[in-house]
């Protein structure tokens, strides 16, 4: 798309007019205003990493008849906040030494993909900016995945999605994004979600919360409302297909699988370790010991349910890799198990999918007796011989 | 970009300061001056990851929460005075921010508005979508827009703790108080919010001696969870200080600020009730006619429903000597839904309709950042 105009052809201006009027078009179509496409503004274009710039002479006037070419046209780095570019050196020429069209400036270095560009036509100041991941789009689609996944059995109280995704994307208003809709009633469940965007440092992992003011008991929107899902309706969470990624492409077809899952019963119990399962690893092998919960457990806390693991007081070092359903999780030693009776010290934040953890339930009943709500926060288990 | 107030200068300030701000129960900026805030500063490019809630302390310092880091950054502004407020309303801001930052609205988002009390100037927080970079915009008194360039600045950058390898990823507000700053943060896998206590001066670099402690709220006095902290402000009583927050299911509740410690657990006290499905966003205290209010401004979740005037985004004022009140959780003070007014000491605020943020001005004027059907407008109003 970009490398069409720099074989300086007679007739390189229909081209450019027509490039340009497709791409306002493709601009139209995204929804992306940026980078302007006048037809006089400098264009840009990017072959394997090495760029050229071009302005056509004739839209410069008069003013442009006795100006250097270095005083007609730079590009380089570009710092969009204060619209300043650090020039690159390089090399101006034009298209015809006879009766040029264009000036043409080739920076002597090649360009960054990670770097934001622009040319500037310095006469009126128009700005053209290069955004190789614009031009550049990945033509595959971005792959989302949810957790928990599809098809799965969620409480009524369940509070969370992990939704994940394989580039970068537009990281607010997030929720604006998200729909639910209940399929027993065929309607959209009105404001599911808490406004609030949690992200991971590369804005590719969203925490998307469903609204807890109507998730919590007690509280006032769960009693005028009540809680968003009912028990035994199947839900489907719609993703908006026109929601961006960083680099400005749409989800669209990324979208088009459906996620869906059915409402139980809220879950109001803690996880409980007494309940686990442990399948303890062979001797002298770096196999996993597997813990499974014997339910779902919130993923982001489960791939982080140990944190010390002993063998005879000495500290073991060791990784957790847990399942994407959050039912089981598997402990891989540094080095080769050897015999002894190891224990495992248990993260008292572990919670379940309505927020239950370790340390006590999500909410607590004031009217309760019982005061001390932690669970066992060790294990153990032995390697023999 | 960076000045040295002069000592004439700094006194005319305080001398105006103590000419219009009647000493309040909020912190009054101008008039605690009196450890340095920040330390270790540093010069040059301040990289904010994405940009959130923002609020002054003084000297003209701007308190600013990176979610994107999970960070405070304390840039020195130089912005110290005198006092021109804005004079006429501006139009189309957040066309304006848009133009300036080189996009569509549509590809902008406005994360928070802060006023400097000291000089009436309004800076305003954005993020430009298209490459998720964070700005600041300012307004002086003709209305005129200014990108605050964050190459050249004076900042200290402290991040907030890590917990339980859990970093934060949302702070709900930074706020300055007499002897520290405060800061709510939420992570992005527990429920949990947490309100860091940052000893001044902001040491760059430092985070070693935050303390946190997260919030639980008791709601309607039978049932206790964790809960994330919408919006806050510093508050002192009797001499103690508070923080005094709102919860994203409403209810206003208030933490004394000495039971923050590392890791504890604090519990929340309702005092007032808005009303349920209201989600608190700016919150300020103001003096008038010597009695103490508060207001906060809301969006509505309830609007299309049961809309409760022309708009989602409201806001009330509360009589503060409901903070005060022995009438706390479950027989905490509820505002009749039903009516603009009443109880007694909690009023709609006609002027907050469409306001998508407020800030104090001074004890008898507030500033508005106001959604005029697609399009955001600033103008300074009365406070009631």
């Amino acid at each position: 798309m970009c490398d069409t105009y720099n074989d300086r052809q007679p007739y390189v201006t229909i081209r450019m007019v027509s490039l340009s009027v497709f791409l306002c078009w493709c601009c139209i179509l995204t929804g992306c205003l940026d980078p302007p496409l006048t037809p006089d503004a400098p264009f840009v274009s990017v072959e394997h990493g090495e760029a050229q710039v071009s302005i056509e002479l004739v839209s410069l006037g008069k003013a442009g008849k006795n100006l250097s070419p270095s005083e007609i046209i730079i590009f380089g780095p570009y710092h969009k906040a204060t619209k300043t570019i650090t020039p690159m050196p390089g090399e101006y020429s034009y298209d015809n030494d006879e009766v040029p069209s264009f000036l043409i400036f080739t920076p002597h270095q090649r360009v960054s993909t990670n770097v934001l560009y622009a040319a500037q036509e310095l006469v009126r100041g128009q700005i053209t900016e290069y955004d190789h991941s614009f031009w550049n789009p990945d033509k595959d689609p971005t792959r989302i995945l949810i957790c928990p996944p599809d098809e799965c059995l969620l409480p009524a109280n369940h509070l969370k999605f992990y939704v994940h995704f394989s580039r970068p994307m537009r990281p607010t208003e997030s929720w604006e994004h998200f729909s639910l809709k209940d399929l027993r009633t065929g309607e959209l469940v009105p404001r599911p979600f808490r406004h609030i965007d949690l992200w991971d440092e590369q804005n590719r992992r969203l925490t998307l919360w469903f609204h807890p003011g109507r998730q919590k008991t007690g509280v006032n929107l769960n009693e005028d409302l009540g809680g968003i899902l009912t028990a035994g309706h199947r839900y489907l969470l719609l993703i908006d297909p026109q929601w961006k990624t960083q680099a400005g492409q749409p989800l669209d077809g990324s979208v088009k699988k459906r996620y869906a899952f059915t409402a139980s019963n809220a879950d109001h119990e803690q996880p409980d370790p007494n309940n686990w399962e442990l399948t303890p690893p062979t001797l002298d092998t770096v196999e996993p010991l597997i813990i499974s919960f014997g339910e779902m457990l919130d993923f982001a806390t489960a791939r982080k349910v140990i944190t010390a693991c002993s063998n005879n007081e000495e500290i073991i070092e060791i990784s957790q890799q847990a399942d994407w359903d959050g039912t089981r999780v598997k402990i891989f030693p540094s080095k080769p198990w050897t015999a002894g009776r190891y224990t495992l010290a248990l993260n008292p934040r572990l919670e379940d999918l309505a927020g239950n953890s370790l340390e006590r339930p999500f909410e607590v009943d004031l009217s309760s007796e019982t005061t001390d709500f932690a669970k066992k926060l060790t294990l153990t288990f032995e390697i023999n011989q | 970009m960076i000045r040295q107030p002069s000592i004439r200068y700094t006194a005319i300030l305080f001398l105006c300061a103590a000419l219009f701000f009647t000493p309040g129960s909020q912190t009054d900026l101008a008039a605690e001056t009196s450890k340095p805030i920040l330390a270790d500063v540093q010069m040059g490019t301040v990289s904010i990851k994405r940009i959130g809630r923002m609020s002054f302390a003084p000297n003209g310092v701007l308190l600013i929460a990176d979610i994107g880091s999970g960070a405070v950054v304390a840039i020195e502004t130089g912005d110290t005075g005198p006092v021109k407020k804005l004079k006429s309303r501006v139009n189309d801001v957040d066309k304006k921010i848009a133009t300036a930052l080189g996009v569509s609205t549509a590809d902008l988002s406005i994360a928070d508005m802060a006023v400097n009390p000291e000089s009436g100037m309004i800076y305003v927080s954005a993020i430009r979508k298209t490459d998720n970079t964070s700005a600041i915009i300012t307004f002086d008194a003709n209305g005129k827009l200014t990108i605050l360039d964050l190459t050249a600045i004076r900042f200290v950058r402290v991040p907030l703790p890590v917990g339980e390898g859990s970093q934060i990823r949302n702070i709900s507000g930074v706020e300055y108080t007499d002897g520290r700053v405060l800061a709510a943060g939420q992570s992005n896998e527990e429920f949990s919010s947490k309100i860091f206590s940052l000893p001044l001066p902001l040491t760059h670099g430092k985070s070693g001696d935050a303390f946190s402690t997260e919030t639980y709220h008791v709601a309607h006095g039978k049932w206790e969870t964790r809960a994330p902290i919408q919006s806050f402000i510093p508050y002192r009583e009797g001499g103690e200080d508070y923080v005094v927050g709102s919860f994203a299911c409403t209810p206003i509740a208030k933490f004394k600020v000495t039971d923050i410690a590392k890791d504890s657990k604090i519990k929340g006290t309702s005092v007032v009730e808005l009303g349920s499905g209201n989600r608190p966003i700016d919150m300020f205290t103001y003096e008038k006619d010597g009695k103490q209010w508060l207001i906060t401004n809301t969006d509505r979740f309830h609007h299309e429903k049961r809309p409760l005037g022309p708009s989602q985004y409201w806001g009330v004022r509360v009589d503060m000597s409901y903070l005060t009140a022995s009438k706390v959780n479950a027989d905490a003070a509820r505002r009749d839904v039903s009516k603009q007014t009443g109880p007694a000491g909690i009023e709609v605020v006609e002027a907050l309709f469409y306001v998508r943020h407020v800030a104090k001005l001074n004890n008898r004027e507030m500033v508005v950042l106001r959604d005029n059907k697609g399009a955001m407008d600033l103008e300074v109003k009365e406070l009631p």
